[in-house]
């Protein structure tokens, strides 16, 4: 035997190997052949309710690793409560017609907080009066989740739209539940539809809306989120996100690759979760150089895409679109929160 | 991790008695529950110490494996073996692993968290990070960061550990006692996995901080090859290139090196095998790489999860790492499958049944890791490498293997 035929017998294993290693994952959902015409909007503004999910990440983290780590289940942690805030926003979509539509993005973590944030924004009375009937939760992280209470008290008929992908306790706690040791309570049953969207179609809300359940692992033991696209007349595809898991560039090639006029991207509101502890990595700059070859026209990122990314991208010359220093009106504020308005955060407000 | 059993030119490995297959069986999964309940104990995130979070459990594995590496393959079990060939007793092979525990807990807390961390490389130490008081220098961070350059080193080392005893056998130091060879492979294996880990992987650290550590490290250099700045497209090489060393040592009697190579070892053969080994890693790794772009799509700059490249040269990484612990498996436990007959039909199979097992392995630990290991759900969590399981079972094999004389299968020492 040559050196020749070892080497073919390798590539032969090797081949194999990843032929059978990949086998275990499910291959990409080809929509590529035919194109999604989503409709189009005329514009959508974002209100930040809250983007602070806790207040410190020192804090915030210890609980994490006391609990077992980043792989840990979220319910199984002890959680400062007093810590805690939680992740959500408004959306209020203006279809071409003129008619104004409201949308409530995730109910945060801790009730107290929400129930001060909603009271805030009047999200509360929006509630009760049906202003707002639609939740889309973006996926079942405790800051974006276990707040859940705070919107079904003012209206436990919303229709809410999740990833198919919940364990048990999610269940529980959506249906009125307790978890004593993870702190966290829902004493109000959801009595309204529950839209479960799969990784394999699209749900298309209302003309130029529409959602898409990307099927991630994601720390703390949660599995999928949803996204939302908006198609704004003359601008272009703009995500709206939790977190971001999925990964912002991603998500647009999934744009390009799937909406009709999906190759044009104008820009993404919410978590991009990259630098979310303040902790950078080179990967981090793949990102940026990735970014730049969409040209997005604005990016307004917060939440768990860290102050770190923003000021980085935007030394890069990337679309960042600035704070305010509305954060100070709320009664607490991140520990992290920076002077130099580096992103978007509590009570800003941005017109795609 | 290479003295496999021995016949012939003493390079290759082949069954020296009969093997009970079923028994061999037998014992693997024997010490697979072993190898579970101490994850359960030091790594499971529902277990006891729940210390894989995930860097700084994984640089633990590594460590511990590049440890048992240097008492085996370095040292050849000296001090508790002065000849090669002694057999070793259970009392002095739970020494050994006792010896492989404290020096693991040695090198990790006592050379670099408490001496080089703190007065040398600021880095290799949690602690020293943390007192540097700059952006995101909080235990945690700090903690995850340190041990990412121990993952980095250690696996130049064992790379390099690996394909010297492969390479070069005995060579320059035929003759010798024990303790020389030992030492001498140790300072050699010492300098060249710096060198390897300065220009392959020490970029990627210097730029885990904000600011990146300009005057310390240059930006990652092969970012506009691999289209990522993360050094896991080296570690997807270096581990493939292991693979290839572990599999031709065994499955594949120690060819195609052995056509230049002695028994003794040799320059030109070690060159010969040890270039010819990174070669043949490369090409393993673009390989799985082609595959995973065929099925998954091609990755871009910037994407993540499943769409990042650095994920694709990982998860060649960590395909290897199955590899190894299935050849591992098949040498130790199968007897190495087959004597007689045609070398290639041997080679053929063993291949077929390595690739067959570290897929089924594979499979064990995204199919049924969540509930034994306590990972999550899903391929491409940046929380989670199965490199760091099927390290921690290597280690678990090869302890078994040299101390323990594979136990009760009785195989040669």
């Amino acid at each position: 035997m040559d050196r020749r035929e070892f080497l073919k017998v390798t590539g032969m294993g090797g081949a194999a190997l990843a032929a059978g290693g990949i086998s275990i994952g499910l291959p990409k959902q080809g929509y590529a052949a035919k194109k999604e015409d989503i409709g189009e909007i005329k514009s959508l503004k974002v209100t930040v309710l809250s983007e602070t999910s806790w207040f410190n990440n020192d804090i915030f983290k210890k609980d994490m690793m006391d609990g077992g780590g980043t792989m840990a289940n979220q319910y199984d942690i002890a959680w400062n409560k007093e810590n805690s805030g939680g992740y959500s926003a408004l959306l209020e979509i203006e279809q071409l017609d003129g008619s104004k539509k409201k949308l409530l993005m995730d109910s945060g973590w801790n009730n107290s907080w929400m129930d001060y944030v909603f009271k805030m924004h009047g999200v509360d009375q929006m509630l009760k009066k049906k202003e707002i009937d639609t939740m889309v939760l973006t996926h079942w992280h405790l800051d974006h989740f276990w707040g859940i209470e705070s919107t079904l008290k003012h209206n436990p008929n919303i229709t809410i739209y999740a990833p198919n992908t919940h364990y048990p306790e999610d269940m529980k706690l959506l249906k009125g539940g307790k978890f004593e040791k993870a702190g966290c309570s829902n004493s109000v049953p959801h009595k309204g539809k529950l839209v479960e969207c799969d990784s394999n179609n699209i749900v298309k809300l209302m003309p130029g809306v529409a959602i898409k359940n990307f099927d991630v692992p994601i720390i703390l033991r949660v599995r999928g989120e949803n996204v939302l696209y908006f198609h704004v007349k003359d601008k272009g595809i703009v995500t709206v996100t939790g977190c971001c898991h999925p990964g912002v560039l991603s998500l647009y090639s999934f744009a390009r690759n799937n909406f009709a006029k999906g190759e044009d991207v104008y820009g993404s509101y919410g978590g991009l979760h990259i630098t979310l502890f303040e902790t950078w990595d080179p990967k981090f700059d793949d990102i940026i150089k990735g970014l730049k070859a969409f040209k997005p026209e604005k990016l307004a990122c917060n939440h768990c895409t860290g102050w770190l990314f923003a000021e980085k991208a935007a030394a890069a010359g990337l679309p960042i679109v600035k704070g305010t220093d509305k954060f100070r009106s709320y009664k607490k504020v991140s520990s992290v929160a920076k002077n130099n308005h580096m992103f978007l955060t509590n009570g800003d407000t941005v017109v795609f | 991790m290479t003295a496999l059993i021995k016949e012939g030119m003493g390079m290759v490995s082949q069954p020296s008695q009969k093997t009970n297959y079923l028994l061999g069986i037998a014992t693997f999964i024997g010490l697979s529950a072993l190898n579970i309940g101490a994850w359960f104990l030091f790594f499971n995130p529902k277990g006891i110490m729940r210390l894989y979070t995930p860097m700084y459990g994984f640089s633990m594995v590594v460590i511990l494996l590049a440890m048992v590496i240097t008492v085996t393959d370095l040292f050849d079990c000296w001090p508790l073996r002065l000849k090669t060939g002694e057999r070793i007793s259970p009392v002095q092979g739970i020494l050994l692993a006792g010896i492989t525990l404290l020096l693991t807990w040695a090198v990790m807390f006592g050379l670099f968290h408490n001496l080089i961390g703190r007065f040398g490389i600021t880095y290799f130490s949690p602690s020293a990070i943390v007192a540097t008081g700059e952006t995101g220098t909080e235990i945690f961070n700090a903690r995850e960061n340190s041990s990412t350059a121990l993952i980095y080193l250690f696996a130049a080392y064992i790379w390099i550990a690996v394909g010297w005893k492969i390479s070069f056998r005995g060579w320059p130091w035929n003759g010798e006692s024990l303790a020389t060879v030992g030492f001498s492979r140790l300072m050699t294996v010492s300098f060249l996995s710096v060198l390897a880990y300065a220009v392959l992987f020490h970029p990627h650290v210097g730029y885990l901080f904000s600011p990146p550590q300009k005057l310390a490290a240059v930006a990652p250099w092969w970012e506009s090859l691999a289209d990522t700045g993360s050094a896991y497209y080296h570690l997807g090489w270096v581990v493939c290139s292991v693979a290839i060393l572990i599999m031709s040592e065994s499955l594949w009697e120690g060819y195609p090196w052995r056509i230049v190579s002695r028994e003794e070892g040799s320059l030109s053969g070690g060159l010969f095998t040890f270039f010819g080994s990174v070669a043949a890693g490369f090409v393993m790794m673009l390989l799985m790489k082609k595959g995973m772009d065929l099925y998954w799509g091609t990755p871009f700059l910037g994407g993540q999860y499943l769409d990042a490249p650095y994920f694709r040269y990982l998860h060649a990484a960590e395909m290897a790492g199955f590899l190894i612990l299935a050849t591992l498996v098949v040498s130790i436990y199968l007897g190495n499958l087959l004597r007689g007959s045609n070398l290639m039909v041997r080679v053929v199979i063993r291949n077929l049944v390595v690739v067959i097992l570290a897929t089924l392995l594979m499979w064990f630990y995204y199919a049924a890791g969540p509930f034994f290991l306590g990972t999550v759900p899903g391929i491409a969590q940046p929380e989670d490498t199965p490199l760091c399981w099927s390290f921690f079972m290597i280690s678990f094999v090869l302890m078994h293997r040299h101390f323990f004389n594979a136990a009760p299968i009785r195989v040669q020492s």
